[in-house]
């Protein structure tokens, strides 16, 4: 009983860092019809962020993260602004290719710029440390990777039914060029959208970097793919679909983790594949997607 | 109020305009006429700045509106209740009105206006909590147009309002366009349902496969003959 609920925090913790990904995802594919993949990006620049300082002699583990959290939004802004307003009009593949552009040009940064190998970021292993309650062991990790999420996402609820941009949001989902007919902004609402994806990756690079304590070029590749399928396995474009998707692969990960026998651990990340493919196979437009009707007018 | 002149618009190698002049006077219902694929919806795009114009000028107020781009054009007044009505079906009756109302300042104003709305179309009020989606076909038209009418506009453009509404319906819309005329509004209406529209607008212009067939008086249109020969035949007018 008490493994079962340890695992079941666990599954918790590791579905909220994808829920906060795929989220991210969500967003801006919403608005913009983009998959960015340079949304992985955003947790190196996060690790080399909290690097730099750390490098600086910063060790208050709050202002590092406080520092990656608003590196992360503005360099989501400044990406959209550079990179992918010139191309928000031209065809979707146009978009897909600049954000594997994007992604490649700033992990070769890294690469350049610190090191290829990896750089232990050791500022927020205190998180890791565990605490007693009535019997069950907790790491103060798990704890805020749970709660943070929660607060995370009823403020990003609150926003989406509480402002116009919110709104604005919500109805470009479905239709942007009338959401500029109402006279919103379009620069204004997809530059929001980006710095909110920004928002939630930095806070899931927080919780990733604390349990690797490590940062290396290339760490957002597995995340932002794995976020991804998370999005699919929801239902694409879905925002509480990115949420359930994101909850559903860790709790499927972690229940891999500990149903497999060890000579099999290598089979791990191909199981969760394969899982999340049968799933797709009864029900192809994800778990809360709709069915969408193609070739009508006024859709 | 309104100045169309020379508008040609493409869609790449097809021309779908060609050298259109519109005009719209304060206080005036202008019907713009035509079968499918006249172009008539383009035009009011481009009036927009939903579609770029390949030669030609929209001036609104006195003012060129080339510059300006769509958010833009809906703070100087002009508003479009686009084809198919568009409604944000995700939204509620409420959000739906919020977002009309982007192009202003937050407030007591809103709220009034939203009443105001709701005085002009009762079940708007009765289905405020509804998502635009699970409205009827009329209630979406009455909800598209006065989401239109929050952005305080001084031209409202209305692209078939009665498309695919049952008569009783298209009636109750037609006099409701009247009555917004009769309040300050001016309107520019696209229409295929001809006679309806002919019998309350002041002026009309028949388009026909890019090009203008007529303009001039919606009553010299009366006659079934004339609006046939505007539709099909040569310059009339």
């Amino acid at each position: 009983m008490d493994y079962l609920l340890e695992q079941a925090l666990n599954g918790f913790s590791i579905g909220a860092q994808y829920s906060l990904l795929a989220l991210g995802l969500a967003i801006v594919f919403s608005v913009m019809g983009l998959v960015n993949f340079a949304h992985g990006e955003f947790i190196g620049v996060a690790g080399y962020a909290m690097f730099a300082m750390a490098a600086m002699g910063i060790a208050n583990p709050w202002l590092l993260v406080l520092f990656a959290v608003v590196t992360v939004v503005v360099v989501a802004l400044v990406l959209e602004r550079i990179a992918f307003r010139p191309v928000r009009d031209a065809p979707p593949t146009t978009g897909l290719l600049t954000a594997f552009g994007v992604g490649i040009v700033l992990q070769n940064l890294f690469l350049l710029m610190v090191s290829p190998r990896p750089k232990a970021v050791p500022a927020l292993s205190v998180l890791n440390s565990t605490f007693e309650v009535g019997g069950y062991n907790f790491t103060i990790l798990q704890c805020l990777e749970v709660g943070v999420t929660s607060v995370a996402i009823a403020a990003l609820v609150w926003f989406l039914k509480g402002t116009r941009v919110g709104l604005a949001m919500r109805a470009a989902a479905l239709d942007f060029t009338t959401v500029r007919l109402m006279g919103m902004r379009a620069n204004r609402v997809i530059a929001t959208a980006f710095a909110i994806s920004g928002l939630l990756a930095s806070i899931a690079a927080i919780f990733f970097i604390a349990r690797r304590g490590a940062i290396d070029p290339f760490m957002g590749l597995l995340p932002v793919l794995k976020a991804f399928v998370a999005c699919v396995l929801g239902g694409f474009g879905s925002l509480p679909g990115a949420v359930v998707g994101g909850l559903l692969l860790g709790f499927i990960e972690v229940l891999l983790i500990v149903l497999l026998p060890d000579k099999l651990a290598g089979l791990r990340d191909a199981s969760v594949f394969l899982i999340v493919g049968a799933i797709l196979v009864f029900r192809p437009q994800g778990i809360l997607g709709r069915s969408v009707e193609l070739g009508d007018k006024t859709a | 109020m309104l100045e169309i002149e020379g508008a040609c618009i493409n869609y790449g190698p097809v021309s779908a305009v060609r050298n259109v002049s519109v005009k719209v006077e304060q206080g005036e219902i202008v019907a713009l006429l035509g079968p499918n694929g006249a172009g008539k919806t383009s035009l009011l795009s481009a009036a927009m700045g939903l579609r770029p114009l390949a030669a030609g000028s929209v001036r609104f107020k006195g003012e060129d509106l080339r510059k300006l781009d769509t958010e833009n054009r809906v703070r100087k007044g002009l508003t479009l209740t686009p084809e198919g009505r568009k409604v944000f079906a995700n939204l509620t009756v409420l959000e739906n009105l919020e977002l009309g109302a982007a192009t202003r300042k937050k407030g007591a104003e809103i709220h009034e206006d939203m009443e105001m709305c709701f005085g002009l179309f009762p079940i708007l009020a009765e289905r405020r909590h509804q998502t635009g989606g699970s409205l009827s076909g009329g209630e979406q038209q009455m909800l598209a147009i006065a989401r239109a009418l929050m952005s305080r506009p001084s031209l409202l453009m209305l692209d078939e309002p009665s498309l695919g509404l049952a008569p009783r319906i298209v009636g109750q819309i037609f006099r409701l366009i009247r009555d917004l005329r009769d309040r300050g509004l001016t309107i520019l209406l696209v229409e295929q349902n001809a006679h309806e529209v002919l019998r309350f607008a002041d002026r009309a212009y028949v388009l026909s496969t890019g090009e203008c067939r007529y303009a001039g008086p919606a009553s010299r249109l009366h006659d079934k003959g004339a609006l046939m020969q505007a539709y099909i035949g040569e310059l009339v007018a």
